[in-house]
């Protein structure tokens, strides 16, 4: 069963090994690019399936990055992996179709989150997931 | 283009010739469908016909439902304001159809009278200019006291209060006399308000004002009309099939016409309370006076977002406002065309009660989310708390007083110190039981002492009701009034002793109360007193 490729844009190169490592095995290949204009060239020159983002980086930072990949008629699945106090940006991101948003520098559910990414960015569709039992769920929890 | 909806297609030839028999109306086109409300409803999503005909002496549609959803489509900024004109076969029929009013119909008209007056007054609706109206004879007054009703609806009744909806401007605290339903019958009462309801957050009229019903209270007399609270409450709380009680309540907030008419598909098919809104402030004074069970969101697209309300941004403040709302994080949310997944979502706006979808809103997902809120709605609703009267019985009028200054057969001019909105709809009882459509004057009228000086249309007659009319006016103008009250025919009023009405095209005749052996011949000036249009914070007129 093939795991998908992940591109990782991260421009703190101790960080980018870190997730490079922790996140080598639930992929058949990690990529990896130092910014916004560099995953765009990644994009373009290899199958990527999911694509794990900073927000704030040089060059190009995340929501750049996220809004020309669009336009280009990019739909990978994006998880931005950002500190805390990037609110507006989150917020600004979600038009340009987010996947997740985690918590730097927490590893909690990176893994799960960045295989059902994977999933999805090999099926190229999203899961048809029951709304009514989202909603269920919300209203059993209220 | 005037849609018109019956099957009576004589009626139709005569509208057709009459507009374009004249140079100032022959642009207008009018289309015909058979009565479906289907049909209705699609022709209206797809243009915005200037008036709607509907022709109740030959149909057997659920009126009532086809309302509900016309005016839901009306209330996106693409359809509001049209006029809808509803065609009675006679009086009994009109009096039978009379709740519509509240539920989005703006002008009776009773067959067998004169059609000319119709088109011109549609003519009117739709434009507001350019009307040939004719000039009929005319009786000026010397500013005679009378009280009008204004037409208001009975929204629901709470455990001790009545939350009624009026085009008419209330204020908090204050008394009013109001001819009302309660309990049993009609009474005449006067009631205190609690509470008004910010204009453009109501379904139908242009405030929305909750009123304490009076109790008998232990020292009043207890013959007088006043009810005892233990008999109100009994028949609040046993009801009946006529009382019933909204699941909760909806919002659902779109830039898209369709979806307008999908909140109208909604409110028919289940007893939740259902909003619309086009706009962000809109939505926000929704949120401050209510709770919703849900909001269904539709995100516009990205190619519509250039200026569009309807974006995370805005999602975001609406979340945040009903967090720091008094009953919290009660909301679930619905983000529909969202690109972004739930829990992206839930972590950017930091609210955990939304639920993304991908696509577009469709009926069957409204209808299938509903259904969910409807199973669960037991612990978890908004309540409303309010028990709404079967519609036939939930008009009701406030007494309204004003100063007549002039009537023809056609048109009324009173003061009144009252804000009357334009289109509003008052009943008047002199010289007979008739409707007064307030419109913006076709003739100058000067604001005096008394009040603002408005204009309506004396409309929902039938042909002997307008020469009632007739005869009052030739006779006001022949002998004056000192009182706006029908009096008894007298034996030298009779036909012989009468001057005739002045037809249509004639030069108009105004004789002045203090003055009136002398007739003043004065063309009709065409000239308009300034319209004050009284609207809700979208823009929306009564119409």
């Amino acid at each position: 069963m093939p795991k998908g490729n992940l591109l990782i844009v991260e421009d703190e190169k101790v960080l980018s090994d870190l997730l490079k490592d922790l996140l080598g095995p639930h992929a058949d290949s990690v990529a990896a690019a130092y910014n916004g204009r560099e995953a765009l060239d990644a994009i373009e020159a290899q199958t990527i399936h999911a694509i794990v983002c900073d927000i704030n980086m040089p060059v190009m930072n995340g929501i750049e990055f996220i809004a020309k990949m669009r336009e280009l008629g990019h739909k990978h699945p994006i998880i931005f992996y950002t500190a805390h106090g990037n609110e507006v940006l989150m917020r600004e991101a979600l038009s340009y179709g987010a996947f997740d948003f985690l918590a730097k520098p927490n590893f909690d559910n990176l893994e799960g989150t960045v295989r059902q990414a994977l999933d999805l960015g090999l099926k190229s569709t999203q899961p048809n997931e029951s709304i009514e039992q989202e909603l269920e769920n919300i209203l059993d929890k209220k | 283009m005037i849609f018109y909806f019956g099957n009576d297609q004589n009626f139709l030839d005569r509208m057709v010739a009459f507009y374009a028999g004249n140079p100032l109306t022959n642009k207008v086109t009018v289309e015909k469908e058979v009565f479906r409300s289907n049909t209705i409803l699609d022709k209206m999503t797809g243009v915005r016909p200037y008036a709607i005909v509907l022709d109740f002496t030959n149909t057997c549609e659920n009126i009532e439902e086809l309302f509900v959803k016309i005016n839901y489509l009306k209330k996106s900024s693409k359809f509001r304001g049209i006029p809808v004109i509803g065609l009675f076969t006679d009086k009994e029929d009109f009096e039978g159809h009379r709740h519509l009013f509240a539920l989005g119909l703006n002008y009776p008209f009773i067959k067998g009278t004169d059609e000319r007056i119709l088109f011109r007054d549609i003519h009117y609706l739709s434009f507001e200019t350019d009307t040939p109206f004719a000039k009929f004879a005319k009786a000026q007054f010397n500013n005679l006291s009378y009280r009008a009703e204004q037409l208001a609806f009975i929204y629901g009744y709470t455990k001790d209060s009545v939350l009624i909806e009026s085009d008419l401007f209330q204020n908090d605290d204050t008394s009013r006399i109001l001819r009302i339903y309660l309990v049993d019958k009609v009474r005449e009462q006067e009631l205190r308000s609690k509470k008004l309801f910010e204009v453009g957050v109501l379904t139908n009229s242009l405030n929305r004002t909750e009123y304490e019903i009076p109790f008998l209270g232990p020292w009043d007399d207890p013959e007088s009309d006043l009810i005892h609270k233990d008999s109100y409450e009994t028949w609040i709380e046993e009801g009946s099939e006529s009382l019933q009680t909204k699941n909760g309540r909806i919002l659902i907030a779109s830039e898209n016409p369709e979806d307008f008419r999908l909140a109208g598909e909604l409110a028919t098919n289940f007893n939740f309370d259902i909003y619309v809104t086009e706009t962000f402030e809109e939505a926000k004074v929704y949120l401050e006076s209510y709770n919703f069970d849900v909001i269904f969101y539709r995100l516009s697209e990205q190619e519509e977002e250039q200026g569009s309300e309807c974006n995370f941004e805005n999602l975001y403040r609406l979340t945040n406002a009903v967090k720091n709302s008094e009953n919290g994080t009660h909301t679930v949310f619905v983000a529909f065309n969202s690109p972004s997944r739930t829990n992206a979502i839930r972590k950017a706006l930091e609210y955990e009660h939304i639920v993304s979808v991908e696509g577009d809103m469709t009926g069957e997902q409204l209808s299938s989310y509903t259904n969910v809120f409807q199973s669960k709605g037991s612990k978890n609703s908004c309540s409303t708390n309010c028990y709404s009267l079967g519609s036939k019985s939930s008009s009701l009028g406030f007494v309204l007083d004003m100063e007549i200054s002039s009537m023809t057969e056609h048109e009324l001019t009173f003061y009144s110190s009252e804000d009357i909105p334009m289109y509003s709809l008052l009943d008047i009882d002199v010289p007979t039981e008739l409707q007064l459509l307030i419109v913006p004057p076709i003739i100058h009228l000067e604001h005096g002492s008394a009040g603002k000086h408005y204009m309506g249309f004396i409309v929902g007659g039938t042909e002997t009701d307008y020469e009632v009319v007739r005869s009052f006016v030739n006779r006001a103008i022949i002998k004056g009034l000192t009182s706006f009250t029908t009096l008894p025919m007298e034996e030298e009023d009779t036909e012989e002793g009468m001057p005739e009405a002045v037809e249509a095209g004639a030069t108009e005749i105004i004789i002045s109360e203090k003055n009136k052996n002398d007739v003043t011949i004065s063309e009709n000036s065409g000239g308009r007193a300034e319209v004050v249009r009284k609207t809700n914070l979208n823009g929306k007129t009564k119409l």
